[in-house]
């Protein structure tokens, strides 16, 4: 059987937050991600990079996570980017419309520029 | 008109059809000017009376077979007219409309001239009745819409009206045929005089009485804009050319006059009658659809929405078992959008019902509508919600007080009846169709709420878990449909089957404004009893928009405007929808962040994703620029493939995913004849790939195939 395991890492740069996820984010493993998102607000963190790059599968339930915590991220002067997204990733993000309300770059260098300005 | 009815009864043992009564009609009317032309080139004649007994019975076999056309046309019409009613009418009303200008056009230049005709050489003016028959076809076609509009909106007063008019048609009939026939034969002037005195009476008091009758215009008020103007426009100019003709031709000194009375004498009568009862009837449409400015319509929508959404809320949140607090709830939130002066919950036991909610009422008055006869055998016998129009016509009620119009909400579990919302109003026929839409989608919202508390309360108790979950599976079959309507060539299938419990995929064949039949399927975010809430939500919502949108831009839009601010931020909703524009093969596809829709086009196979963001996630500003939409015309044979995610993103124990490709690969190497066909392969398909292992994520597949033929490609 498939291991259907969600790993977080997170790791702090400055004044943003670099989350690496890593398996699979379905209903099953959602609240674990939406658990670790809240305790980086908690802290005072607005501005969150997700790297993607070991992410295997992402269901609609996992999509709801990001959705959950962007206003509340804006609000606060910060925002949610991606970055690490491979080519199928990025063809789900962009028919669910993702690639409109979130800024992806490859390039996580660039996101890190783009929050200090 | 009792002659109608014996027409029918007479051309269909007979067994005339619709087709040939109609060439009956043209074949007589055809004979009868010949013979007008022929009698009077040969004896010559000029006034209305000669040749009495040739008119008579001409005349005669063409309005009798005129009429029984005209039955098939009403009964025909009847039953689209009640289910759709605000289109049917102002497209009926077009149609009187250009019939009305064309013969005010053809009677124009004998306007306060009857001497035009007598102008005419003599055997060639019988010509000139020709007019008279087409105002005679007009005013028949007129007395159909009348009739229709009578029986479509009836209420128990209305109904009074509808045989008092009878009455005095036939009358009119008499009169002309009858009596003046006496007159002008045995010179008896007696009985004519008083027919003709009686039917003036008559004329007078049916014009009043069309003008104070309790016509029920609501209706008007909930049509939309567009068609609101058009009913407008339309009314508008019919007053005034109905009132014109009708003031000519009744009278004497003008053309028309004469034209109608060259068939028969006094014959004028019969086009007088239904253009003056046409001319009030047309003005107090007019009067209605000016009377409310505010529009209504989209207010009680709004409304609608919000409760459908509030209470959906409500039931994700309340976690309640408690059946009595649930079906209070669904009470208050009934009566906050169709309104009742009083009514009650009914829960039945055994052989007994106990009331748990009044509202405006007591046991009595409950007990008395109990001992109506048929009133128990009614709610026992229905499965949806359903209206009493008036309770003392179509029952026989005991008591006095139990009058007005009722409407039954019964509310189930586990497929048993278990009591029944009651509503009623005093008023006779106060319920309309719209409201009755609206209750039957609550009834759809509430049947999941049963379910839901239904599953809590397994929770507790586990060993019901199985067969209560089959019950909600039930419900959701009744979501999701389980046949498509026929559509002239097309051949459509669909399936959805949930990996769990409860799915939260969604598809359906709705009609868009004008009757666009539109093909949906959706994906809610989530898994669960959650998703299936809001897929109830999702279609409550989409039937109660549906036919005031006209495009599926339009549609998605405006489900999006009313989603975003009101489901949870983590819930979003995919969404595709193709509308069948013409039976020619165009079609107009949306997608709002649903997978893409595989295309097979002259044998060429594409996966067509034009731009569109998940319903819900944005707002509307944002939604609304990132949409747009793909317009394309199929040929023969040609495939549209629309499926949700948990076919491309099936996996197998090597963990490999189904993807885009195995599914291109499906529609190139086969040629479907019918959509079924599709379906059934993808089937076989997903058994080899999966090893007929079980599913893991709920799987909805739709298939349309174009059977028509294009000429020019």
């Amino acid at each position: 059987m498939q291991n259907n395991e969600l790993t977080i890492i997170s790791s702090q740069d400055n004044d943003i937050c670099i989350v690496q996820i890593i398996g699979y984010l379905d209903a099953h493993t959602a609240p674990a991600l939406e658990k670790e998102i809240q305790q980086i607000i908690d802290k005072g963190f607005s501005k969150i990079i997700c790297d993607c790059s070991n992410l295997e599968y992402i269901s609609s339930a996992g999509f709801g996570v990001f959705m959950e915590f962007i206003e509340e991220l804006r609000t606060n002067g910060g925002d949610l980017k991606f970055t690490g997204l491979n080519a199928k990733l990025k063809n789900l993000y962009e028919l669910l419309g993702f690639n409109v309300l979130f800024e992806i770059n490859d390039d996580i260098k660039i996101l890190k520029e783009k929050f200090t300005n | 008109m009792k002659v109608i009815k014996n027409v029918e009864r007479f051309s269909h043992l007979l067994n005339w059809s619709k087709k040939q009564l109609l060439i009956m009609a043209s074949a007589f009317l055809v004979l009868r000017i010949i013979g007008d032309f022929v009698l009077s080139s040969s004896f010559g004649y000029f006034s209305f009376e000669d040749n009495l007994l040739w008119k008579f019975i001409t005349t005669f076999l063409i309005i009798a077979t005129a009429t029984g056309y005209l039955s098939y046309l009403l009964k025909n019409d009847l039953k689209e007219y009640k289910e759709n009613f605000s289109e049917k009418f102002s497209e009926d009303l077009y149609f009187l409309l250009l019939l009305y200008v064309i013969g005010f056009a053809l009677s124009f230049p004998n306007f306060n001239d009857p001497e035009l005709f007598r102008k005419a050489s003599l055997p060639y003016y019988v010509f000139f009745q020709i007019i008279g028959w087409y105002l005679l076809a007009m005013s028949f076609f007129t007395i159909n819409l009348l009739f229709k509009w009578l029986i479509a909106r009836k209420t128990k007063r209305t109904n009074a009206n509808l045989k008092f008019f009878k009455i005095v048609f036939a009358l009119i009939l008499f009169h002309i045929f009858i009596s003046s026939g006496l007159q002008y034969l045995f010179g008896w002037g007696a009985l004519s005089d008083t027919t003709n005195a009686i039917i003036q009476i008559l004329f007078w008091a049916s014009g009043i009485l069309m003008f104070f009758m309790p016509l029920n215009t609501n209706w008007v008020k909930f049509v939309q804009g567009k068609e609101k103007r058009k009913i407008f426009w339309y009314s508008t100019i019919l007053v005034i050319f109905a009132y014109t003709i009708t003031q000519q031709i009744g009278s004497s000194d003008s053309g028309i006059f004469f034209s109608t009375n060259q068939i028969f004498p006094k014959l004028n009568l019969l086009v007088f009658y239904p253009t003056l009862l046409f001319t009030i009837f047309s003005f107090r449409i007019l009067v209605a659809s000016r009377a409310r400015k505010g529009n209504l319509a989209d207010d009680r929508r709004n409304l609608e929405i919000l409760t459908l959404s509030n209470f959906n809320r409500y039931i994700l949140e309340a976690n309640t078992t408690n059946r009595q607090q649930l079906h209070h709830n669904f009470m208050d939130a009934i009566l906050s959008i169709v309104p009742a002066d009083f009514g009650w919950i009914e829960e039945y036991t055994n052989h007994n019902y106990e009331i748990s909610y009044f509202h405006n009422t007591n046991i009595q008055a409950i007990q008395n509508f109990h001992s109506v006869d048929g009133f128990d055998e009614f709610i026992q016998r229905i499965e949806s919600p359903e209206i009493i129009n008036d309770i003392r016509d179509e029952m026989i009620p005991v008591d006095e007080f139990v009058h007005g119009s009722v409407a039954i909400i019964p509310l189930f579990e586990q497929k048993q009846k278990i009591g029944a919302i009651v509503l009623c109003r005093y008023e006779d026929y106060a319920y309309d169709i719209e409201e009755l839409q609206f209750l039957r989608t609550f009834a759809d919202n509430m049947a999941v709420a049963v379910a839901n508390s239904l599953l809590l309360e397994e929770a507790i108790e586990k060993r019901r878990y199985q067969m209560e979950l089959m019950y909600a599976q039930n419900i959701q079959k009744k979501i999701i449909p389980s046949k498509f309507p026929e559509i002239a060539n097309y051949s459509i299938a669909g399936i959805s089957i949930p990996a769990n419990e409860l799915g939260g995929d969604y598809f359906d064949l709705i009609h868009l404004k004008g009757g666009i039949p539109t093909i949906l399927i959706g994906d809610v975010s989530g898994k669960g009893v959650s998703s299936a809430l809001y897929l109830a939500e999702l279609k409550g919502i989409v039937l109660s928009i549906a036919d005031s949108v006209s495009t599926p831009i339009e549609l998605v839009t405006k489900l999006n405007a009313i989603l975003y601010p009101n489901i949870e931020k983590q819930i979003f909703i995919t969404l595709s929808a193709v509308s069948l524009l013409d039976d020619s093969g165009n079609i107009n596809y949306i997608r709002a962040g649903h997978t893409p829709l595989m295309i097979k086009q002259n044998n060429v196979v594409r996966s067509v994703a034009p731009k569109g963001i998940a319903l819900g996630l944005a707002s509307p500003a944002i939604f609304n620029n990132n949409l747009e939409d793909y317009v394309t015309r199929l040929n023969h044979l040609d495939v549209c493939f629309l499926y949700s995610d948990g076919l491309t993103e099936m996996h197998n124990l090597q963990n490999t995913e189904f993807g885009y490709k195995r599914i291109m690969d499906i529609l190139n190497n086969n040629n479907f004849q019918k959509a079924q066909d599709l379906i059934d392969n993808t089937f076989g398909e997903i058994s080899i790939f999966k090893n007929d292992q079980k599913l893991k994520d709920d799987l909805t597949l739709v298939s349309l195939i174009y059977l028509g033929k294009n000429n020019a490609e």
